[in-house]
């Protein structure tokens, strides 16, 4: 189409506020489609993507054939040796991880602003190992975790997952505490011996906080703080708005998997185009790279990341193309923020790629973040058994100043929700595959160094995994 | 009183009363929202968004006259069908059919309306 030509046979339905954008509704096939007055409409045919074979559309670009590995042996200096399955069948395995991982690790339960009130609270379950962990914020302010276990005769005090009160009290006897988890009022205090009341505060659980996430610790003595297992990654982000992504959209779902299979679907891009390919993967491919690379991958000392860029010239389909040109701006502005030297996270886009989209940031054992510059998201995997994970999504930006804004977010949510389905659904196919012994091992590109770190992490603290 | 009348009847606002027809895809709730979409059935779906992408410019422009949170009752009823439209194109531009593909973990991801910014 020639710039500023309507499709033969379309009619101009409309031009709204967003001066860049004009509608137009093809006649023939109905199919609608959205334009810049001064560049051609954008036409998006579902068949383009549907109806060539994946590989025909994904030759390697020369410069890719070569290959270009360099983060796993040469940047990382790590092996690059096939990784065995049986880590995540064994249940032998699991009960180590239990033991090595999660009762010692920093583990998130949420964001500081579901506790904005003194007396907010929230209790976060887990299987593995099993506890129940209360997290409330005192009438000082200050947030503090407690096991969820009353001192008297080990009643759960709460069975709400959040609420807001004044005291806790326990339905069995009526113990009552305070929002410090002192023990302030036995009933009937003359018939026991010898009560130390003083003693009988609830069980505290280590409580750090990062960025506005809550992390605990079930180790009565953690190891480390959060600070020194984050390593570089607890300043790294500095200067990244996290305090005013306040609107969140969270799904939870009992996923059929490992929780490291789980986590492996979002560590690399390498999967984009295949996995994706109906929904979001033509944003991150071009003519010149058909396979996305990530700009950069690190590992960290308790987890890795990486830089991914991205199409900025990509097409949508019409709904996609409305919604992403009503935060154009926004979008624009945030991405000149997080540019700015005197804002830039200091782990960035190290590359200074001009094609820049957001960063993906693992902190071990459970919190994936994907960071983009008007939101994130994050993943929490929190394991039940070796072949079951509870997983969390959660979304935040900034709360819609209008319903345009009301609509892109609806719409940007719904795609999200989608792309997600996508990988969990070969998550629990995988999971299923592997369950019938066919393969001993699984292989890593480069491009899939965080996949590998998660499973050189976990043998580092959990020993070798099985050998069948 | 007329106000309330007005939130108790299907009527949306004048200008867009010919979209009546699709009031039932007036979803309060963006967790219920999400759910009831993704369980209609396709032809209903596209029946939908044909019908309503094409206005979708039209409806914003009209909707965004009013303060966020403060829309009437018959313009709340405008938003809330919107808002379906934002989520069927999902099904309808990439999949052309109701389900991401295969997916059978739909269902068990319920949307945490007591976190979530949009009850």
């Amino acid at each position: 189409l020639a710039p500023g030509a309507a499709p033969t046979g379309a009619k101009r339905i409309g031009q709204c506020k967003f001066p860049c954008i004009e509608t137009h509704i093809n006649a023939s096939d109905r199919r609608i489609l959205l334009g810049e007055p001064a560049f051609p409409a954008v036409g998006f045919t579902l068949e383009n993507v549907l109806e060539k074979p994946p590989t025909a559309d994904l030759q390697p670009h020369k410069a890719q054939r070569r290959g270009s590995r360099k983060w796993t042996t040469e940047v990382n200096g790590w092996d690059s040796e096939p990784i065995r399955v049986a880590g995540c069948l064994s249940p032998e395995y699991f009960a180590r991880e239990t033991e090595h991982i999660f009762r010692k690790s920093w583990l998130p339960v949420g964001r500081e602003q579901e506790l904005s009130a003194p007396g907010a609270f929230l209790v976060k379950n887990f299987d593995a190992p099993k506890s129940s962990v209360l997290v409330i914020r005192g009438k000082d302010n200050r947030l503090r975790g407690f096991h969820n276990v009353c001192s008297h005769r080990c009643n759960r005090i709460s069975r709400e997952e959040r609420g807001t009160c004044s005291t806790l009290y326990c339905r069995y006897h009526g113990w009552l505490y305070d929002t410090s988890g002192k023990l302030l009022h036995v009933p009937d205090e003359g018939e026991f011996y010898d009560l130390r009341k003083e003693d009988l505060g609830l069980a505290p659980v280590a409580l750090e906080t990062w960025n506005g996430f809550i992390f605990i610790n079930l180790d009565p003595s953690p190891q480390e703080r959060l600070s020194e297992t984050l390593a570089e990654l607890y300043e790294g982000l500095d200067g990244y708005p996290f305090e005013e992504m306040s609107h969140c959209v969270a799904w939870r779902a009992r996923v059929n998997a490992n929780w490291k299979l789980l986590k492996d679907a979002f560590c690399e891009v390498y999967h984009l185009p295949f996995a994706h390919r109906q929904s979001a993967g033509h944003a991150y491919t071009s003519t010149e790279a058909p396979v996305p690379h990530a700009l950069s991958i690190r590992v960290y000392k308790s987890g890795g990341q990486y830089t991914f860029g991205g199409n900025l010239n990509a097409t949508y389909p019409p709904a996609s193309e409305l919604s992403l040109k009503i935060i154009s701006e926004t979008t624009l502005n945030a991405r000149r923020a997080l540019a700015d030297p005197r804002r830039k996270p200091t782990l960035f886009n190290l590359t200074g790629a001009e094609n820049w989209f957001g960063e993906v940031v693992q902190l071990y054992p459970s919190l994936q973040l994907s960071i983009y510059p008007t939101y994130f998201y994050y993943h929490n995997f929190i394991p039940i058994s070796h072949d079951a994970t509870m997983w969390e999504l959660r979304r935040y930006t900034r709360p819609p100043k209008s319903f345009a804004e009301r609509f892109s977010h609806e719409h940007l949510v719904a795609q999200l929700k989608a792309t997600v389905l996508e990988d969990v659904q070969i998550v629990e196919e995988i999971y299923a595959a592997m369950n019938t012994g066919a393969k001993e091992y699984f292989h890593l590109s480069d491009q899939e160094l965080l996949v590998r770190a998660n499973h050189v992490l976990t043998q580092r603290k959990a020993g070798p995994y099985p050998t069948n | 009183m007329q106000q309330d009348q007005e939130a108790m009847s299907d009527v949306l606002p004048a200008g867009f009363r010919d979209l009546e027809k699709f009031i039932n895809w007036s979803i309060p709730q963006m967790g219920v929202r999400q759910e009831q979409c993704a369980a209609a059935p396709y032809d209903d779906m596209s029946a939908f968004y044909d019908a309503v992408f094409p206005r979708i410019v039209e409806i914003i422009d009209y909707l965004d006259q009013f303060p966020v949170g403060a829309l009437p009752p018959s313009a709340e009823k405008l938003a809330n069908m919107a808002l379906s439209l934002a989520n069927v194109a999902i099904p309808v531009e990439l999949y052309h059919t109701a389900e991401v593909p295969f997916c059978t973990l739909r269902e068990r991801m319920p949307y945490l309306t007591e976190i979530s910014g949009e009850r």
